[in-house]
C-alpha cells in the first residue's frame, strides 16, 4: 500500500473519530442541560480558525512545522469536521437575516473547497493532454509568437493565386483567432468547439489549394492546435486561480460574519 | 504567479536613475592573503618549485609572481591541526614549507575530527527575512567584509584559532596518529593538488605533526602554475601513482586482496583518460545533434565484439554501457566511480574458455559520457592476481545468452532482449544519459500529473532567498515528470572550474555547492560553464533599493545566483516543503531504484 493511500486512511480514521467524539460530547453537554450551542459554536469557530492556519503556514515556510502537504490534507480532513460542526451548530432551516447570510457563505466556503479539491486533483492531468507545460508568464509570448507565424505563412499564401484562398480564409475566419485570448466562459468551461470548427474550415478550402497552400494549410492546422492547447493551459491556470481568490475572499466575508454573529451573542445572551 | 529571476532585460532605463556607481570587482580584488609580505613573496619566488619555473610560460596578465601573491598564502598550524580532512572537497594545494604532517588512510573518528557546522541565522532573523516586503530583488550589502574563500563553513567545533584563523584539531592527535596508519611528509613535499584538480572529495586525512608551516595555493592558482611544464609533469606523474593506489585500494571487488597482489595490479595497471575535461563548453552544441548521433560523438573506451583484455574500472566521471540494436545504441546503464566494466566476460572466459570458440568478447560497448578517467587492469593480472582472490557472492550473473563470439556477433532473431532485471524504463535512463541528468545529486523533479503550477514552490524559494527565486519551473521532460531549472549539486559541479576568486564551493559535509556573494564578481564564468543553465546572472541593489553600476562604464553590477537547496534552513528545500501536492522532490538522480519508487509512487 502507498504511502498517501495509508496517510488517506489514517486521516479519514481520525477525522470519523474527532465526529464520534464530538458527539458524544455533545450528548453529555446535552445530558447536563448545558449549551450545547456554544459548545457547537466554539468547537467550530476553533475549526474555522485551524483551517485558517494553512495560508499562514505557506507564509511561514522557514520554521519546521511540517510540509505543506500535510497541512493541505489536514485542511481537507478538518474542513469535513467543520461542515458536521456546523450542520450541528446551525441546524434546518436556519432562521434570520444574519444566520442566513453566514449559512450561505459557509455554504459556499465548503462548496468551493470540494470543486477546488476536485479541479486541484484533475485539471494537472487535464493540461498535460494539451502538451508540455507552459510557464503562465510566457503564455502571451508563446501566444504572439503563434500569431505571427500565423501571419506569415497567410501573408506568403496571398502572394501566390493557387493559396490566395487561404490567405482570405485566414483574415476572415482565423486571425481573430489567433490574436486574442479566449473568453470568460471558456475559463469555466474549456471546450474544443472553435478548435473542431476552425480545423473543419480548413479542411473545407483544400480541395482549393495547390501542394504549396495544402503544406501551409498543414501549418496553420498545427498552429491552430497549438494556439488552442495553450488557450487551454492558460484557461486551466487562471481557473486554479480565480479559484483560490474566491475561496479566500469568502473565508474573509465569513470571518466578518462570525465576529458580528459572536458580537451579537454576547450583547443579547440571556442571563 | 509565474516568477522569472531579475534577469539583465529589465527596464534598464528606469532602473538607470537611481544608480549608484561603484569600482567594477575584478581578479584578484580579494587575495587569498592580502596581508602576504613582500620579503615572503620573494623567499618563496627563489625557492622550489618557483624557482625552477619557466616564467615565461605565464601570461602578462598573471605573471608567477601575482599567482603567488594573490592564489597563496602561508599558514601556521598547530600539533594536530587537520589541514585537510577526508572527504572534504578539494580546493586548495599544500606545500610543506617547514615542519611535517601525517597523511591518515583509514577514516577519522567523527567525533575526533568534528564536522563543522555552518552558522544558521536565528529563528526569529530567518522569520524575519521570509516576511519582509522587499520593493527590490537581490539586495547586496555592498561594505560588507569579503572573506576570502567561498562557500566555506565557519568553523564552530574542536576550533582554535590560529593567527585569527579558524582551525579544526583533534583532541588527541598523538594518540590517533600512533594508531593509525600514516605517512609522513616533510619540507618541500605538496599534498592536497589531487583533490584540488579534479574537484574530488579527498582520499586522506592531513594532520600537522608539530608546529607546521604550509603554503596553501588554491586551486585557481593552481590551475595558472600548470602551465609551467615541468610543474604540470610532476603534477600528471603523482596524478597517476597516487589515484591509483588509492583507488584500486577502495575498490570493493578487490578488498579482500593481500597487499602484494594488488601492488602487482597496480604495477599493470594503466589510467587512460577519455573525453574533454572541460566537456560542458561542447555540450550545449552537441545537444542539438540527433540522439543517435549524440551518442557517436561520445568516445569509445570499450568497442562491443573486440577482445576482453582489460577490466575496465571507473575511476571519475560516467560512461554509458549501449550494445548495437538495429541501426542505433540502447543504453542499458550508466557507470559512475568505482564500477567496473568487463568482468562478466572475463569470469566467462576464466571458466569456459579453454577453447577459442568458448571464448567470449565484450558483449556491449563502454563510451565516455563528458570526460571519464578510468583505469585498465589487463586480463592475466586480473586472472593470476585478482579473480581467486574475489568472493563467489560478489562475482556477477553468468552471461545468459552472448551477443558475440569470438568469431563475430550472434545473428539471433528479431529482438535481443537483455534478460536481466531493468531498475528504471530504459528509455527513461538514456533520457537521463542523453540530458546528464545523471551528474546530479539533488534534482528537482516535478512531477506535472500532480503539480497544478499553483508557484508555492516559486514564492517558497524567494521568500528565502532575497525576494528572487533561484529555479525555474521549466526544464526537460521525460513523460510527466520536468527536471526544473534548478541547480542539481552535480557529482561533476564543471560551474566550480574557472571561478577566478573561488566565490563558488563546495560545502565539505553536505555537498551542497553554494555561491558566496561576497566574493562573486559576475565574470559569468559560472553561468556559462553549467551545461544545464540553472546559473542566472542576476542585477544586485543596495539595502535602499538603488542598482549597483560599474563606476566606469555605469553598467550594472551583475552576481551569480542559483540554488542553494536552501542551506540556511534546518528544514531543508523550501520548494519541497511548500508544495502542497506532493509534486516535487529533490532527489538524487543517481540512484535509480529510489527515482523510480517515486515516480512510481506519483
Amino acid at each position: 500500500m502507498s504511502i498517501m493511500r495509508t496517510r488517506s486512511i489514517n486521516a479519514c480514521t481520525i477525522t470519523i473519530a474527532a465526529i464520534a467524539a464530538m458527539l458524544m460530547v455533545y450528548r453529555w453537554v446535552d445530558s447536563q442541560l448545558g449549551r450545547t450551542d456554544y459548545y457547537t459554536g466554539f468547537v467550530l469557530l476553533a475549526s474555522s480558525i485551524g483551517l485558517m492556519t494553512l495560508s499562514l503556514r505557506k507564509k511561514l515556510i522557514v520554521l519546521p512545522l511540517g510540509a505543506v502537504v500535510i497541512w493541505q490534507q489536514i485542511h481537507q480532513y478538518l474542513g469535513l469536521f467543520a461542515v458536521v460542526t456546523f450542520a450541528m451548530h446551525a441546524g434546518f432551516p436556519v432562521h434570520g437575516i444574519l444566520e442566513t447570510a453566514l449559512a450561505v457563505v459557509f455554504v459556499l466556503i465548503s462548496l468551493s473547497g470540494i470543486v477546488g479539491w476536485y479541479i486541484n486533483k484533475t485539471t494537472p492531468k487535464k493540461m498535460l493532454t494539451a502538451g508540455n507545460p507552459v510557464l503562465r508568464e510566457d503564455i502571451a509570448i508563446v501566444r504572439r509568437s503563434i500569431a505571427q507565424q500565423a501571419y506569415h505563412i497567410a501573408l506568403s499564401a496571398a502572394g501566390k493565386n493557387e493559396s490566395a484562398t487561404l490567405a482570405d480564409h485566414y483574415t476572415k475566419y482565423l486571425s481573430e483567432f489567433f490574436s486574442r485570448r479566449r473568453s470568460i466562459a471558456y475559463c469555466i468551461v474549456p471546450t474544443g468547439k472553435s478548435r473542431r470548427k476552425l480545423l473543419h474550415g480548413l479542411e473545407k478550402i483544400s480541395r482549393y489549394l495547390g501542394p504549396d497552400g495544402k503544406s501551409s494549410k498543414q501549418s496553420l492546422s498545427e498552429l491552430v492546435i497549438a494556439k488552442d492547447d495553450l488557450d487551454f493551459q492558460w484557461a486551466m491556470q487562471i481557473r486554479l486561480r480565480s479559484w483560490v481568490v474566491f475561496h479566500v475572499s469568502l473565508v474573509w466575508s465569513f470571518f466578518i460574519l462570525v465576529a458580528y454573529h459572536i458580537y451579537l451573542v454576547y450583547r443579547f445572551q440571556g442571563g | 504567479m509565474g516568477l522569472k529571476p531579475n534577469l539583465v532585460s529589465c527596464d534598464y532605463q528606469t532602473h538607470m536613475k537611481n544608480a549608484v556607481a561603484i569600482e567594477r570587482p575584478k581578479r584578484w580584488d580579494h587575495p587569498l592573503d592580502p596581508t602576504m609580505l613582500l620579503r615572503d613573496l620573494d623567499w618563496l619566488i627563489e625557492s622550489e618549485p618557483f624557482a625552477s619555473m619557466d616564467a615565461a610560460c605565464f601570461p602578462n596578465t598573471a605573471p608567477l609572481i601575482d599567482i603567488l601573491k594573490n592564489d597563496a598564502r602561508i599558514s601556521r598550524y598547530e600539533h594536530g591541526d587537520v589541514v585537510i580532512r577526508e572527504g572534504e572537497y578539494g580546493g586548495s594545494a599544500f606545500i610543506v614549507i617547514r615542519g611535517k604532517v601525517r597523511t591518515l588512510v583509514s577514516r577519522l573518528d567523527t567525533t575526533a575530527s568534528q564536522s563543522t557546522q555552518r552558522d544558521r541565522p536565528s529563528w526569529l532573523k530567518l522569520l524575519a527575512d521570509s516576511l519582509k516586503r522587499r520593493p527590490v530583488p537581490e539586495v547586496r550589502n555592498v561594505a560588507a567584509t569579503r572573506s576570502s574563500r567561498g562557500g566555506e563553513p565557519a568553523l564552530s567545533t574542536n576550533v582554535r584559532s590560529i593567527d585569527d584563523k579558524p582551525r579544526v584539531f583533534l583532541q588527541d592527535a598523538s594518540a590517533i596518529l600512533n594508531g593509525s596508519t600514516s605517512e609522513p611528509l616533510g619540507e618541500g613535499e605538496l599534498f592536497g593538488e589531487m583533490a584540488a584538480i579534479t574537484r574530488s572529495p579527498s582520499h586522506y586525512t592531513v594532520i600537522a605533526d608539530g608546529p607546521v608551516v604550509l603554503l596553501e595555493i588554491r586551486w585557481q592558482g593552481l590551475r595558472l602554475l600548470r602551465r609551467d611544464p615541468l610543474f604540470q609533469k610532476q603534477l600528471d606523474h603523482r596524478y597517476r601513482a597516487a589515484s591509483l593506489k588509492t583507488h584500486l585500494r577502495e575498490t570493493l571487488l578487490f578488498r579482500f586482496l593481500p597487499p602484494e597482489h594488488l601492488e602487482k595490479i597496480a604495477e599493470a595497471t594503466s589510467l587512460v583518460s577519455y573525453g574533454d575535461r572541460e566537456w560542458f563548453s561542447e555540450y550545449k552544441s552537441t545537444r542539438q545533434l540527433d540522439v543517435q548521433d549524440q551518442l557517436l560523438q561520445e568516445p569509445i573506451i570499450i568497442d562491443e565484439g573486440s577482445p576482453v583484455n582489460d577490466l575496465v574500472l571507473i575511476r571519475s566521471g560516467f560512461a554509458r554501457r549501449s550494445y548495437k540494436l538495429g541501426a542505433g545504441h540502447h543504453t542499458i546503464a550508466y557507470l559512475g566511480r568505482g564500477e567496473t566494466f568487463g568482468l562478466s566476460e572475463l569470469i566467462h572466459n576464466f571458466r569456459h574458455g579453454n577453447t577459442e570458440s568458448t571464448i567470449l568478447p565484450y558483449q556491449e560497448s563502454l563510451r565516455a559520457i563528458g570526460f571519464v578517467d578510468v583505469l585498465k587492469i589487463p586480463r592475466q593480472v586480473m586472472v593470476e592476481h585478482a579473480i581467486p582472490f574475489i568472493r563467489g557472492s560478489e562475482l556477477p550473473v553468468p552471461i545468459p545468452s552472448p551477443r558475440y563470439e569470438s568469431l563475430g556477433p550472434i545473428v539471433r532473431s528479431a529482438s535481443h532482449a537483455d534478460l536481466r532485471q531493468e531498475v528504471v524504463d530504459p528509455a527513461f535512463l538514456e533520457f537521463l544519459v542523453d540530458e546528464r541528468l545523471i551528474n546530479g545529486r539533488e534534482v528537482m523533479l516535478i512531477n506535472t500529473e500532480r503539480c497544478t503550477r499553483c508557484d508555492d514552490c516559486v514564492r517558497a524559494c524567494a521568500r528565502v532567498h532575497e525576494g528572487n527565486p533561484r529555479f525555474t519551473r521549466t526544464g526537460p521532460q521525460f513523460g510527466p515528470f520536468q527536471f526544473a531549472h534548478a541547480c542539481m549539486h552535480c557529482a561533476d559541479p564543471v560551474c566550480m572550474i574557472g571561478c577566478p576568486t573561488g566565490a563558488i564551493g563546495r560545502d565539505a559535509d553536505t555537498g551542497i555547492i553554494s555561491i558566496n556573494p561576497q566574493t562573486c564578481i559576475g565574470c559569468s564564468v559560472c553561468s556559462e560553464s553549467c551545461p544545464y543553465d540553472n546559473i542566472v546572472m542576476v542585477q544586485i541593489h543596495d539595502a535602499r533599493g538603488r542598482q549597483l553600476v560599474d563606476k566606469q562604464t555605469q553598467l550594472p553590477i551583475l552576481q551569480a545566483t542559483k540554488c542553494d537547496l536552501c542551506h540556511s534552513l534546518p528544514t531543508g528545500p523550501a520548494c519541497q516543503s511548500a508544495c502542497p501536492h506532493e509534486a516535487l522532490v529533490r532527489i538524487d538522480a543517481s540512484n535509480l531504484s529510489k527515482l523510480q519508487q517515486w515516480m512510481d509512487r506519483s
